[in-house]
């Protein structure tokens, strides 16, 4: 019988037979190289460093089919819950871009925004210089995997000079007919140069399926070019989550990346922006909500490749039951970046005696003139401020509510949109709501 | 009519004993003032009285309106009308104070039978009170005592102190760190508050503050005990002889 690596390769046979027939010899041969590094990295296992505290379990021992084409159905009302004020809506749903439920009317006429599977054909010479190149499939198998099946998601082009006012919320919606299905989702974000865009991937599961999100995102911001791209993972309480989010900044470029994770069972992110001009700004926030046996890795790169960069992370996680949390923060500073000034900051909170986080900051600094500071704390609610709470008549189940909706409030308080900020702190009320303590 | 009345309290921290013995009986409408070098256990019985767990009460009792405090939750307290001013207020970034208020407020009126206030009505009562302790409006949209100065942090106190109404207040060390404008603020915002109802028990290392609130009854503690009590004009004594003078006077019995 062949190992999975090999199921997999032996599917990509099937389908290259014929299913990318229509897309430019350029993007097959990408394909086909991808598969091929593919079945040469195999999955990682706990041998490999970047992978050493995460246990894939199941997703390397199951086979996970491509989507199999029977649609769920949905209505406008299954989508209603998670509507945010003011944005445009695109919808994603199992794998599949859903014209019906999105609404890109408006936009067509200031930015390109379209099914990415489509862009690969339509827009393939726009795509040709980012795509395979900001995610690297060399290092990454699940880029890999990705690169060669990528199917699905969203191709967003914002001409240079063009300030996109409403947010675009991009709703990728799991609920899968079959038991063990896969998505290779795929988006690509090009910003041009003085343009502005706010993005949001949102990733929501409707029922209690196990199934397999394997994204990856490649994001551009072109000389002076603003980004801000909002990651919501709230997926099935059993689903899998293996995300590639990677952005390359030109000069003057500013790109803030936050991400909010509460759901799934595994998750793994990797995040990555490339400092790639001078003076490019980002900011980089996470907060993780995590409870139960949920495992969530997050593997973040701050790579300062030229000079006056500047760069501020901050991650924070709460973690109860026996939940596991892995924060590996690497920050890059290359030789000729003189003068870069990197921040980085990582908290959490533990509140049962089973919830476990590893905290791993890594400076890599090369030039000799830069700032950079980074500082990790894990602990418990402090002692002394629910005391003083409590002082005051609230009772303790309010005081620590408090004293949790503070510590994520410090998050959420980055995203400067009330209509985004309303609709994560729902989230976070609800999953507060949900635990014990 | 006697409102708090301590017998005999032993307090221990981690085994070590730090009260040994106190007896003191506070009458509503009365203002007591604490005074005592550093090391003394002030702060010690501040915080037993507030309820805060990691003092081990190892013998006595402390009653307040008749009902045994040690027995009850430092919510359930503060729910009675006990509140401390803390000699180090705690910094809690990212939750708002006007939140926070609002729920104490709240969590009081409900206790009392009383309506809890709505958002305006909130905003109208809490922005009379912070005029009395000179606080600018703008505190209402920062995080509780984050990136305060000391003089800001101790008025904020004293601004809890008349929003929940207690009717015994323990201040600890209330004016240490402040110069002798920010004492007048404090002071003044505590005098308006005295009334027949109430009391007070005020802790300081320094006569100073006892200038402005005129205090009923002294009392020196060291090492654990109250060693001597009197008028006024005790702190005026200690203010001019220092502590030493009563080492010297009453020696402690082993």
């Amino acid at each position: 019988m062949l190992n999975i690596v090999e199921q997999y390769a032996d599917e990509f046979r099937n389908l290259d037979n014929g299913h990318f027939s229509k897309e430019p010899v350029a993007i097959q041969n990408i394909r086909i190289s991808a598969m091929e590094r593919f079945t040469e990295l195999g999955f990682p296992n706990n041998k490999i460093e970047e992978w050493k505290n995460t246990n894939l379990g199941s997703l390397t021992k199951t086979l996970f089919k491509l989507p199999s084409g029977k649609q769920t159905q949905i209505t406008s009302e299954t989508i209603v819950p998670f509507s945010i004020e003011g944005t445009h809506r695109l919808v994603i749903l199992n794998g599949k871009y859903l014209p019906e439920l999105s609404n890109t009317d408006n936009l067509l006429t200031t930015l390109e925004i379209k099914n990415f599977s489509e862009a690969i054909i339509d827009n393939s010479s726009l795509l040709a210089p980012y795509l395979g190149k900001i995610a690297d499939y060399t290092n990454h198998p699940f880029v890999a995997l990705n690169t060669a099946f990528m199917d699905d998601g969203i191709f967003i082009h914002v001409p240079d000079g063009q300030v996109i006012e409403n947010p675009i919320h991009l709703l990728y919606i799991s609920s899968p007919t079959d038991e063990n299905t896969v998505f290779h989702l795929r988006n690509m974000i090009i910003v041009g140069v003085n343009s502005e865009i706010t993005i949001i991937e949102d990733y929501v599961g409707l029922d209690n399926k196990e199934y397999f999100t394997n994204v990856v995102t490649e994001m551009a911001a072109r000389e002076n070019g603003t980004i801000h791209h909002i990651k919501i993972q709230q997926e099935s309480t059993r689903a899998h989550h293996i995300s590639n989010l990677h952005v390359n900044q030109d000069n003057a470029s500013s790109v803030s990346l936050d991400s909010f994770i509460v759901g799934s069972s595994i998750t793994r992110n990797d995040i990555s922006a490339i400092l790639n001009g001078e003076g490019a700004d980002c900011k980089m926030n996470g907060l993780v909500l995590a409870k139960d046996s949920q495992h969530i890795d997050n593997h973040t790169i701050l790579d300062h490749a030229k000079p006056h960069g500047t760069s501020n992370e901050l991650f924070k996680g709460i973690y109860t039951d026996k939940a596991r949390g892995i924060f590996n923060g690497r920050i890059i500073v290359r030789k000729n970046a003189q003068k870069t000034d990197a921040r980085q900051t990582n908290k959490n909170l533990l509140l049962s005696d089973s919830a476990l986080v590893n905290s791993n900051p890594q400076l890599e600094i090369y030039a000799d003139d830069v700032k950079c500071t980074h500082g990790s704390t894990t602990g418990q609610l402090e002692e002394e401020a629910l005391f003083y709470l409590r002082t005051r008549g609230l009772d303790i189940r309010t005081a620590q509510a408090l004293l949790l909706h503070g510590f994520a409030d410090q998050i959420l308080n980055k995203i400067s949109n009330s209509a985004i900020k309303a609709y994560l702190e729902s989230i976070l009320s609800n999953w507060l709501s949900s635990i014990k303590t | 009519m006697i409102m708090l009345e301590i017998k005999n309290l032993h307090v221990s921290v981690e085994g070590k004993p730090i009260l040994r013995g106190i007896n003191l009986t506070v009458n509503a409408g009365e203002l007591h003032a604490i005074m005592g070098p550093n090391g003394s256990g002030k702060t010690t019985l501040a915080q037993v009285i507030a309820g805060r767990d990691m003092y081990e009460v190892t013998n006595g009792e402390i009653i307040f309106d008749g009902k045994n405090l040690l027995n009850m939750t430092p919510e359930a307290r503060a729910l009675e009308g006990v509140f401390m001013s803390f000699q180090y207020p705690v910094v809690i970034p990212g939750v708002n104070i006007t939140y926070f208020l609002k729920i104490a407020v709240n969590a009081m009126r409900k206790h009392k039978g009383l309506e809890e206030l709505d958002a305006i009505d909130f905003l109208t009562f809490i922005k009379e009170k912070m005029r009395l302790v000179r606080m600018d409006e703008s505190y209402l949209s920062r995080s509780v005592n984050d990136g305060f100065s000391g003089g800001e942090k101790k008025r904020n106190e004293i601004l809890q102190m008349l929003v929940l109404e207690p009717r015994l207040s323990v201040l600890d060390e209330t004016d240490s760190g402040l110069d002798i404008d920010a004492v007048r603020i404090v002071a003044n915002g505590l005098n308006n508050f005295r009334s027949n109802e109430r009391g007070f028990l005020v802790i300081t290392h320094y006569q100073r503050i006892l200038d402005y609130i005129d205090p009923d009854y002294v009392h020196v503690l060291k090492n654990g005990r109250i060693i001597k009590s009197g008028g006024k004009n005790l702190a005026m004594e200690l203010e001019e002889k220092g502590y030493s003078w009563l080492e010297e006077e009453q020696p402690i019995e082993a």
